[in-house]
């Protein structure tokens, strides 16, 4: 320990009441601390403000905004569903009767034959297709969400066939 | 016919800021307490506890157990960085208590507490820091050392200057 003041070094058996005793200037610093650390104490029952209120305030102003986001994001993601369950069936129905698309190669003497071979094609493609008729389980995904009024639940049923989603 | 429930929950934004409200309730006058000591102003400390608790409400998740460490160490960043940013003179508050009349004791004691708030903000920003949650928020060396993020004998050694800062500082004014 070094005195400060007297620029004293104190061995550590040196006894710094001894020192104290001897030594006004670190005396009265000694009381200077020792009162300090009594204020220090006396600080924790000081009134302090509160900006609960306002911190409070501007969380619920917050969250509100955040409100109307989350609903425009729950809105998105329903339609999302919809629609990844609409492109699947229709991939699905794609790939079960592919459409034959069969390039006809016409002579340049025939061109006037042209038109005619392609009305053909498309009155193929248009032909009405054949109604599926499926002995698979039926899979109904039930999609429920709660929303922050809890009087409001959003539910959505989406029935695939054969099991797929 | 296969059924498969899917549910969604969106957290209720009401029940979540009353669970926060109830936090800061329990912490506020602690992280007011030490932005005040280390700042010296009330409207600076005002300001900074307002921005810590907003920074405490969007990492709530993120905060396991005891939100106390972590609201000390992010008061004291944010309190530093206010200090750097501020205006150079720095007029401590000269709020006092209302003392008893004819008190002599309790109008010495205010008078020191005055000086000490004064006297704070003529330390150095570490020595400010831990002479703070040492003294001020009763905080053990260890404490002070994990907030700060240094070992604990440079944290008795920072402490131990202060003191002696400030018992100088208030005796030369006295």
């Amino acid at each position: 320990m070094t005195c400060q003041e007297c620029e004293l070094a104190l061995g550590l058996d040196q006894n710094v009441d001894e020192h104290l005793a001897v030594c006004a200037s670190c005396r009265e610093l000694a009381e200077e601390l020792r009162a300090n650390a009594m204020a220090f104490e006396s600080f924790a029952d000081d009134p302090l403000p509160t900006v609960r209120y306002r911190v409070m305030a501007q969380i619920r102003s917050r969250s509100s905004a955040r409100r109307v986001m989350r609903w425009g994001w729950a809105l998105a993601a329903a339609a999302m569903l919809v629609v990844m369950f609409a492109v699947s069936r229709g991939t699905r129905e794609q790939t079960r009767t592919p459409v034959q698309i069969s390039h006809v190669e016409v002579p340049l003497q025939n061109r006037e034959r042209k038109g005619a071979d392609t009305a053909d094609i498309a009155s193929k493609q248009r032909a009405p297709r054949p109604k599926r008729i499926h002995n698979g389980p039926t899979h109904v995904v039930s999609v429920k969400m709660l929303t922050p009024d809890p009087d409001v639940v959003i539910y959505w049923q989406i029935e695939s066939e054969d099991g797929e989603k | 016919m296969v059924t498969e429930e899917l549910t969604l929950t969106i957290l209720s934004a009401e029940k979540a800021s009353d669970a926060f409200e109830t936090v800061m309730a329990a912490h506020e006058r602690m992280v007011m307490g030490t932005a005040y000591r280390l700042l010296g102003r009330m409207e600076d400390a005002q300001d900074a506890t307002q921005e810590v608790f907003l920074r405490l409400f969007k990492n709530l998740g993120r905060i396991d157990g005891d939100p106390k460490p972590w609201l000390y160490r992010v008061t004291v960043n944010v309190c530093n960085d206010h200090y750097r940013r501020r205006t150079p003179v720095a007029e401590p508050d000269e709020r006092q208590a209302d003392p008893a009349p004819g008190a002599q004791r309790v109008l010495e004691m205010d008078e020191r507490k005055r000086l000490l708030m004064e006297g704070i903000q003529t330390l150095a920003e570490r020595e400010r820091t831990a002479v703070v949650l040492r003294e001020f928020q009763g905080l053990s060396t260890r404490q002070v050392a994990e907030i700060l993020g240094v070992e604990e004998v440079t944290v008795r050694s920072q402490i131990s200057v202060a003191r002696v800062k400030l018992a100088k500082y208030v005796r030369d004014r006295k």
